[in-house]
């Protein structure tokens, strides 16, 4: 079973008044949610904990329980974005012929080291880094949580893979 | 980056027991009906009541109503799921239906205008009862489907 499926069993689950399948899909997110935030401000805790409340509140009403990664992320973006307007302002410059994939970033770098060098990123290459590299996210998944076309988050992909690289390298990394 | 969470999942699910949620729909349906009941009381005391009887309804009647409007105020800002709605639906049907047989007892022995109005709503809030607990089994009956559909 992956993940979207586990976790819409889980949410089929917990809409029904299971307990169990709440907690377990709690547990499932609490980390990755809180890092999520984590990366993007200093106050996590309560981001994350206004976060969840949120989640939970509209929770019975899920409409598609396999989306619910993205749509808690989702959620948890709207608390972060009042602290975090000014670092998205500006129009985006999208680039042409940027690949799908996380092979090549992935294979210069191991996670550690893509956490490692976030926090030169600016704000929406950070975010867009976490989710893709970090969580795992499809890349249509990213695109629903930022809400922005699946183009622009390739570009933020493609921008924040090149700064990372020369962040990394700055700091000792071999490119 | 470093570090962990200031705080856990049950801190995230305090507040979500079965217990407390349940214990809110009794408290505002308790209120609510209890409200309804005795204003009716009042209104439809044939002689004139004394001025602390009076202030005894209406104290009464307001800390009522008071409970019921606490109760919806909190409920309001807490998920519902199916087996929550389900258990409230029921209890909202218990209620109402017996708000109703009271207030049709009362209407007989005091017949009336305000009676006949109190027995009016007290039907309409049985039909609205009802509705509710329908709603609740049918949304239950269709996540349990969906759970028992692999590709649902």
């Amino acid at each position: 079973m992956n993940r979207v499926e586990r976790d819409a069993r889980l949410v089929v689950r917990a809409q029904l008044g299971d307990r169990r399948a709440l907690a377990e899909l709690v547990q499932h997110w609490h980390l990755p949610l809180w890092r999520y935030v984590r990366r993007m401000t200093t106050n996590a805790d309560d981001v994350t904990q206004q976060a969840w409340a949120a989640a939970l509140g509209s929770l019975p009403g899920l409409r598609e329980p396999g989306r619910f990664a993205p749509w808690l992320f989702t959620i948890a973006r709207r608390q972060l974005m009042d602290q975090l307007r000014h670092g998205y302002e500006g129009p985006e410059r999208l680039e042409a012929d940027i690949p799908d994939g996380r092979d090549d970033i992935v294979e210069v770098l191991d996670r550690a080291q893509i956490a490692e060098g976030l926090d030169g990123l600016a704000p929406p290459e950070r975010e867009v880094i976490e989710l893709f590299h970090l969580q795992e996210l499809s890349l249509q998944e990213c695109a629903q949580i930022l809400a922005v076309p699946v183009g622009t988050v390739k570009s933020r992909l493609h921008r924040a893979r090149r700064r990372l690289r020369d962040l990394l390298i700055a700091k000792g990394y071999e490119s | 980056m470093t570090g962990s969470p200031g705080f856990t999942p049950d801190t995230v699910l305090r507040g979500m027991s079965l217990r407390r949620r349940v214990g809110l729909v009794l408290l505002g349906l308790a209120g609510g009906c209890g409200a309804g009941l005795l204003l009716l009381l009042w209104l439809t005391e044939p002689d004139p009541l004394p001025l602390r009887t009076r202030a005894a309804f209406a104290v009464l009647t307001a800390m009522s109503t008071c409970w019921a409007a606490y109760a919806l105020w909190a409920l309001i800002r807490m998920p519902l799921f199916a087996a929550d709605r389900v258990i409230a639906g029921g209890l909202a049907l218990v209620f109402t239906s017996l708000t109703a047989v009271v207030t049709l007892i009362v209407a007989v022995s005091r017949p009336g205008a305000v009676a006949l109005a109190a027995l009016t709503t007290a039907l309409l809030t049985v039909v609205a009862a009802a509705s509710v607990l329908r709603r609740a089994l049918v949304r239950r009956k269709a996540l349990l489907e969906r759970l028992s559909d692999p590709a649902g």
